[in-house]
């Protein structure tokens, strides 16, 4: 005898497929939505329909946008010798809200991760070559994460772009602000002391 | 200003005496950690023996030790094993053991703490399951990083044999972990070097995956997994160099004590005794961090084609292994039983030695059950070299006669009775 009728565990299924949503999450997010309002059931079911619809890759950039070109590369306040390379398109929101960075952004949706079968060739690597080859751009800064995988992506985009004759340049890797001097791992620290600048 | 003048002085006064190299671990709490419900064990520095019969939970105050030092278990199994059966979860919360440990060291008093979470989603029991380790430092929520090295220890154990018997996978870990407990950057370089290693493993069956359906990557994509995978092994292969050599030269003048021993008395001079790096690779005797790097580059491209074959990563520290020879000799085949235990004692009574050096703290030793493999003379010997060499001695025992006259012996060291998960003072 079937327990749950099967439109709930249809959804419970769906909702288990997500990232971090185990068998018992799904089950409790879906009797959530059993409970509320249909207004808020079908306001779920657009916004997601919506995503999936009226989201396209900017044909510049490839970030996330609802209009191609994005309103970045579409600006004309921004400058467009400066390229700023990021792994996912959350790192251009962060990147925006620092108000430091008026140039244009290049996603390359990921970093290379053979373990998961994402190699060079899967990331938006040489749209970028391209980018820099047909497009006046005078520096290039290479905003990968710090840790081994952003390290060798970062690595790889550099041996491809140094031959085009742009200045490339990494983010620094240091204190955080507001940390403590005495908290900070030797790692970190001597990266600090390497990258240290006058004042 | 007063006050100011006088923390000044109590604390100048405090570095003074801690110069002595004085560790010791003063307290140690468990709730639900394996088979003791609640233990609040304060402990003093010189020696102190626990008890018990078997599987009493002995070993097990000496892990919680070591586990508070490494954030790692000596004992193979999963840290879901770590909790107690009869741990339950209450208001939401998982079961979880915690075990905590105050401990005065030479840059001042440290207070660890680690909770081991079982995961409530597990699987049935008697699968093993996953559990999460969460670190405190003096109260506050720490990464294991932060952790490991604030206290130094070393254990002592009958496993310690597999170190010559076993697999050199034993061999490399002992390596890692005793060279992480002093040096962070050797830790870090390690963490990276594992996820290098998985990362180029991918990309070379990636590549071979993709060559059958005419996709094939460049020798650039290979070169940059190169840089990193040497970047980080030139590094933990010069410390490990460095590190077995100072062990050596430390144990070898050990082993002609413990071998002389037997008969008597008087130290052999020289028992040939050598621990011997092995690397997997041709270092050409390079010692220097860049000259590895060049010949470890240089491996690389000699063994490309073979390791795009097969799909694995060939050369690097993963692969190398030491030796313990006598009389050039390697012992995990040649050596007797006797031979094998001695050398190990030697490499272990060392590392006591080679700790202090590099960490200007004496650690806190862990004995755990090795005095009933030794004979009468060795026993003292240990014994006396220990008690020199650390502030606090920890050891099991499953029968008191070892340690000779008792009445002495109550002098010297304080003793506990270990039964069923609870520890009594006698």
């Amino acid at each position: 005898m079937k327990v749950t009728a099967e439109p709930v565990s249809r959804l419970i299924d769906e909702l288990n497929k997500l990232p971090t949503i185990g068998p018992k999450t799904a089950s409790r997010l879906a009797f959530y939505i059993l409970r509320g309002s249909k207004d808020n059931a079908e306001a779920l079911a657009q916004a997601i329909i919506d995503v999936k619809e009226k989201i396209v890759y900017c044909s510049e950039c490839f970030n996330l946008t609802e209009q191609d070109p994005c309103p970045v590369c579409a600006s004309r306040d921004r400058d467009r010798t400066l390229l700023c390379v990021v792994e996912e398109p959350l790192d251009v929101v962060a990147l925006e809200k620092t108000h430091e960075f008026n140039g244009l952004y290049h996603v390359l949706h990921g970093h290379i991760d053979p373990i998961n079968g994402i190699m060079a060739d899967d990331l938006r690597i040489r749209e970028l070559v391209d980018r820099v080859k047909l497009n006046d751009i005078n520096e290039v800064i290479l905003a990968m994460n710090p840790n081994v995988e952003g390290r060798a992506t970062a690595n790889y985009i550099n041996r491809l772009l140094v031959p085009l004759g742009a200045t490339i340049s990494t983010l620094a890797t240091g204190l955080p602000v507001g940390g403590d001097l005495e908290y900070a791992d030797e790692v970190t620290l001597s990266n600090a002391l390497k990258g240290r600048r006058l004042i | 200003m007063y006050y100011k003048l006088r923390g000044v002085l109590v604390k100048e006064i405090r570095r003074l005496w801690y110069n002595f190299g004085l560790m010791y671990c003063q307290r140690l709490t468990l709730k639900d950690f394996r088979n003791y419900r609640r233990l609040d064990l304060s402990l003093s520095p010189g020696l102190t023996i626990f008890q018990g019969e078997n599987a009493s939970g002995k070993t097990t105050l000496l892990e919680a030790l070591y586990l508070l030092a490494t954030t790692k278990s000596p004992r193979a199994g999963s840290d879901q094993e770590l909790v107690s059966f009869e741990a339950e979860a209450e208001f939401g919360a998982p079961a979880f053991a915690r075990l905590a440990g105050t401990v005065e060291r030479q840059d001042g008093e440290i207070e660890a703490e680690i909770l081991v979470l079982r995961d409530q989603t597990g699987p049935e029991v008697g699968q093993a399951g996953t559990a999460r380790k969460r670190i405190k430092v003096n109260g506050t929520p720490r990464r294991s990083i932060d952790l490991i090295g604030k206290i130094n220890v070393v254990l002592f154990s009958p496993e310690d044999l597999d170190l010559i018997i076993g697999s050199p996978s034993l061999r490399r870990r002992y390596l890692d972990s005793t060279l992480s407990q002093v040096d962070h950057r050797y830790l870090r370089h390690w963490q990276d070097y594992a996820k290098v290693v998985a990362q180029r493993n991918g990309f070379l069956r990636n590549v071979r995956e993709r060559q059958g359906r005419g996709r094939v990557t460049g020798r650039d994509e290979m070169s940059i997994w190169n840089v990193e995978l040497v970047k980080n092994g030139a590094y933990l292969i010069k410390r490990r160099q460095e590190a077995l050599q100072n062990l050596n030269n430390l144990a070898a003048s050990l082993h002609g004590q413990l071998t002389g021993l037997v008969s008597a008395l008087i130290p052999e001079p020289n028992t040939g005794f050598e621990l011997v790096y092995q690397p997997s690779f041709d270092l050409q005797g390079a010692t220097d961090e860049t000259e590895i790097a060049a010949r470890f580059e240089a491996r690389l491209n000699e063994v490309r084609s073979q390791e795009l074959q097969r799909g694995v990563s060939l050369a690097g520290p993963h692969r190398d292994d030491f030796a313990f020879m006598v009389e050039d000799a390697n012992i995990s085949t040649y050596g007797s039983r006797g031979q094998q235990r001695t050398a190990v004692l030697a490499l272990k009574l060392a590392e006591v030695g080679w700790m202090h050096a590099q960490t200007g703290d004496r650690p806190i030793l862990l004995l755990d059950d090795i005095l009933s493999e030794l004979d009468a003379h060795r026993r003292q010997y240990v014994l006396d070299t220990v008690q020199a060499r650390a502030e606090q001695v920890l050891i099991t025992t499953t029968d008191l006669a070892f340690f000779g006259d008792q009445a002495t012996l109550r002098e010297l060291a304080t003793l506990y009775e270990v039964e069923f998960g609870t520890v009594k003072r006698v």
